[in-house]
């Protein structure tokens, strides 16, 4: 697994962190049973605050990515993997109805909008 | 235990002198009657446990205080101020006691020196608990410096003032010969051990109220 | 999670200098830097913790269990290092040792010996033959030999070279990982707590300015560069403190995006914990 921290970004690094764990398990890096660094080895490691560890730690448990056994250690739970890509397919749907919002104000249609959006996606 | 830690303790800090001092307390009896022989034994012992109690506490206390943060890192730790300050009390009790089972051996050895008796050990008891049980007080009060110096005074004045003491406590205490010697002797012994409770209760409450360095 | 020290409202005073209303925690499991210039206070206040100076009024718990009525047996559960050691300069490093063993309930011989021997020191060498940093590692060997649940450190980063400082933090993160549930330490040399801690506590001039999550810290502070003659008097009162040049100001703010609304032309950095201390004890604005 990958983690990269930016220092210049505004984003705070517990979210940094987080975020990109999220991404590992959903681009199946992380999978179900695999073990997580300890929270300070973690901490170590990405020379952040074990309160900052802890706190990733914790609110990946409650969103259901990760499970915590005391004692034993942190693991990638992917039960709510559907939940997360059902999540973030309604993130697009969310900017796709921005987007058609706005093409319908600068009157574009259907079918321009779609063209657009092939040539798009084909470039990104 | 932690209280013989702690005179452990004060016996390593002052390793050095402590066999210089043996000498010096063992070689005072000897000297005095070469010297002086119109004075007994009996006065090279005062001699003697004077400069061992008071020469060993005063070494003790200047390398407390070369090294003042020592006793604040030992207060940082489990030992307690009480304990701390009860070990210089042993201390001083536990020299006193070598005084006198070195002159004990002496006048074993050399009868000239005089006899060594329960009543010489009692009465020099007393004196010994009235120095320290004055002294170390004071010096918790007001600091190693500042008591070095009437300390030094006393150190000087003693040979003069202690033979004088001993003739006016002569004089005086022949009434005493009326009471069983046991009773009297247990008597001085007790009150020894009173002044150095007392003593040793108002060093606790001095030093627990200081700011260590 | 459990506080394993609490203070509240301490106040001592000496003639020149006073500690007012001192309150913070520590959250278990934390490595917590204790910052400020020299003379803020924290010495004073290390050591009122300890019960070495007394205090005037306050609540001292550690471990949930109240200083003044379980100091022996809190002090049996806490490793310290003193600013200097504070050893009788003429032992030996063992005799010492043997002084400050008979003091815990739960010494183990095996852990200072481990200890001796990672930091390559000889029971038999003298005490005031040691440098710098050895003597601060032996220090670290007395005091972690009894399982203490808390090490508290006053200034152990001072004169010491970067390799030893080091050294140091790494002897630290394991202490952390072998079982330690908290070390306080206290230091002005900030570059080192970039590294390490995961909680800062600043105090000046005897009172505490912020106790916080050194990532948080980090988060929310930022180091602003711009055009000083965009500096209205509104824009400056975002600032915790500026310093201008004729080339332009830097900043420390709290509220970027303000910032960035009143003067566009601006470099956004993070700050450093030195940054955020200085900031904190003002600076012209």
């Amino acid at each position: 697994m990958k983690i990269l921290i930016s220092n210049t970004s505004d984003t705070p690094l517990y979210q940094q962190i987080k975020d990109q764990i999220k991404d590992a398990i959903l681009k199946e890096e992380l999978v179900e049973g695999d073990a997580l660094p300890s929270i300070r080895a973690f901490a170590n490691d990405l020379k952040v605050s074990v309160l900052t560890i802890r706190r990733v730690y914790e609110e990946l448990e409650q969103e259901g990515f990760i499970v915590s056994q005391v004692g034993i250690g942190t693991f990638v739970s992917t039960s709510n993997l559907e939940l997360l890509r059902d999540s973030k397919r309604r993130l697009v749907e969310q900017k796709m109805t921005d987007m058609i919002q706005t093409a319908k104000s600068l009157k574009i249609s259907k079918e321009e909008l779609n063209s657009m959006m092939d040539i798009l996606y084909e470039e990104a | 235990m932690m209280l013989f830690a702690l005179l452990k303790k004060d016996f390593l800090i002052v390793k050095k002198y402590v066999l210089i001092m043996l000498v010096v307390i063992a070689l005072i009896p000897p000297v005095m009657r070469w010297r002086t022989p119109e004075f007994t034994g009996v006065f090279g012992f005062i001699l003697s446990v004077t400069f061992g109690v008071f020469m060993l506490l005063q070494y003790v206390s200047l390398k407390e205080y070369q090294f003042p943060k020592a006793v604040t890192l030992l207060c940082a730790t489990p030992f307690s101020r009480k304990a701390i300050v009860s070990s210089k009390y042993i201390f001083c009790m536990a020299i006193y006691a070598i005084c006198c089972i070195v002159f004990e051996l002496e006048t074993l050895f050399m009868p000239e020196l005089g006899t060594s008796d329960i009543k010489l050990f009692a009465f020099m008891f007393l004196i010994v608990s009235v120095f320290i049980g004055i002294y170390l007080p004071i010096q918790y009060k007001f600091g190693y410096e500042k008591t070095k110096f009437a300390f030094g005074v006393i150190i000087m004045a003693s040979p003069f003032i202690l033979p004088l003491l001993m003739r006016a406590g002569s004089l005086n205490l022949n009434f005493l010969s009326m009471f069983s010697p046991y009773l009297v002797y247990g008597g001085i012994v007790l009150i020894g051990f009173a002044i150095l409770a007392i003593s040793a209760s108002l060093s606790i409450k001095i030093y627990d109220k200081a700011d260590l360095a | 999670m459990n506080d394993i020290l609490t203070v509240s409202g301490l106040n001592k005073s000496y003639d020149d200098f006073s500690l007012k209303d001192v309150t913070f925690s520590l959250p278990e499991g934390c490595i917590t830097g204790f910052v400020g210039v020299n003379g803020a206070g924290k010495t004073t206040t290390l050591r009122t913790l300890l019960g070495l100076t007394n205090k005037l009024s306050g609540k001292i718990q550690f471990f949930g269990l109240d200083m003044d009525k379980n100091e022996r047996e809190i002090k049996d559960r806490i490793g310290i290092v003193l600013d200097g050691g504070g050893f009788y300069e003429e032992l030996s490093l063992g005799e010492m040792k043997g002084i400050i063993s008979s003091a815990y309930t739960s010494w183990s011989e095996q852990d200072f010996k481990r200890y001796m021997d990672m930091f390559s020191l000889d029971p038999k060498q003298k005490i005031n033959s040691l440098s710098k940093g050895m003597r601060m590692k032996y220090a670290l060997a007395l005091a972690l030999s009894h399982n203490a649940e808390l090490l508290i450190m006053d200034e152990p980063t001072s004169g010491l070279d970067p390799l030893v400082r080091g050294q140091l933090l790494k002897i630290l993160t394991e202490y952390m990982e072998n079982g330690g549930k908290g070390v306080f330490f206290s230091t002005h040399i900030t570059s080192d707590l970039d590294k390490i801690a995961d909680m800062l506590i600043m105090i000046d001039n005897g009172r505490i300015v912020f106790r916080e999550e050194k990532d948080t810290l980090l988060d929310t502070y930022r180091l602003v560069k711009g055009d000083s003659g965009a500096l209205t008097t509104d824009a400056r009162k975002l600032f915790l403190s500026i310093s201008e040049t004729d080339f332009g100001f830097t900043g420390i703010t709290k509220q970027i995006s303000e910032v960035r609304s009143y003067i566009p032309n601006i470099m956004v950095e993070r700050p450093t914990i030195e940054d955020i201390m200085l900031g904190n004890i003002g600076g012209e604005k």
